[in-house]
């Protein structure tokens, strides 16, 4: 079932475009705090920031290799929100073919 | 980019003002709100702005209740109103359906179905009417920033 709660923190966390340019950065491959800082006019510390709403998120994901930090993208983070979206689809789609049906009956009549 | 929002759109064989209609009449609306097979049980509507509406869809399984307000009623243009599913989670969403004529006899109907952050829905108690102005900026911001 669809949580409601992880849906907000996902699209809060998308909001900011910085952290849209962290994600889209590392869509490209995993990468440390400090890779993803460099291009970036943003501290060490800016980025962890950013990283960590995105972690919470459930949008990246940190591994631990000895003392690296390593972050990727978590795919299925928004998977969520797309399947709500496919769900409303179908279900409006065909409460409007019911509708249509019943309009074209009272034309008809 | 925006929030999730389903989009589905249909021209009617009706004008903006009939179809618009359908949404607001209890007969009609149980006519067509529910999916088969499950069939539609208590249906009612108070289409006022603040009113509120419940559906009941009733199958096998047992009952699923849909609950809402009206946030806006702009006939024969646009119909906006919140959506809560007793299947959905606890959150809420907000669904704003709009009608175009479309050549002399039918109607380009649109219909949004967005869910709302739960900044909005905790500003619900604060009352319907300021909602319904903070939700038509949220949702315009929204809607150029998608």
């Amino acid at each position: 079932m669809l949580e409601g709660h992880d849906l907000d923190r996902a699209y809060a966390a998308l909001a900011d475009p910085t952290r849209r340019m962290l994600l889209e950065r590392l869509q490209a491959g995993e990468a440390r705090i400090t890779d993803l800082a460099r291009p970036l006019p943003l501290t060490f510390a800016g980025v962890s920031h950013h990283v960590a709403i995105l972690e919470a998120a459930g949008l990246v994901r940190r591994e631990i290799r000895g003392r690296e930090h390593w972050l990727s993208v978590r795919p299925e983070g928004l998977q969520e929100a797309g399947n709500w979206i496919a769900e409303q689809t179908g279900f409006w789609s065909r409460r409007v073919d019911a509708l249509a049906a019943r309009l074209e009956r009272r034309n008809r009549r | 980019m925006g929030r999730p929002t389903a989009i589905v759109r249909r021209v009617l064989a009706a004008t903006p003002d009939v179809a618009y209609d359908q949404w607001l009449d209890a007969e009609a609306l149980a006519d067509f709100i529910t999916p088969r097979p499950a069939r539609s049980g208590v249906v009612k509507v108070d289409p006022h702005v603040g009113g509120s509406f419940r559906i009941e869809m009733i199958d096998v399984d047992g009952i699923v209740r849909i609950s809402g307000r009206y946030i806006e009623l702009d006939r024969p243009h646009r119909l906006r109103f919140t959506w809560q599913s007793s299947l959905g989670g606890g959150f809420d969403s907000v669904v704003t359906v709009t009608f175009e004529p479309h050549g002399e006899m039918n109607t380009l109907m649109t219909i949004e179905h967005a869910w709302l952050p739960v900044a909005w829905r905790d500003d619900h108690e604060r009352g319907w009417t300021r909602i319904g102005a903070q939700l038509d900026t949220a949702l315009r911001r929204l809607a150029t920033s998608a």
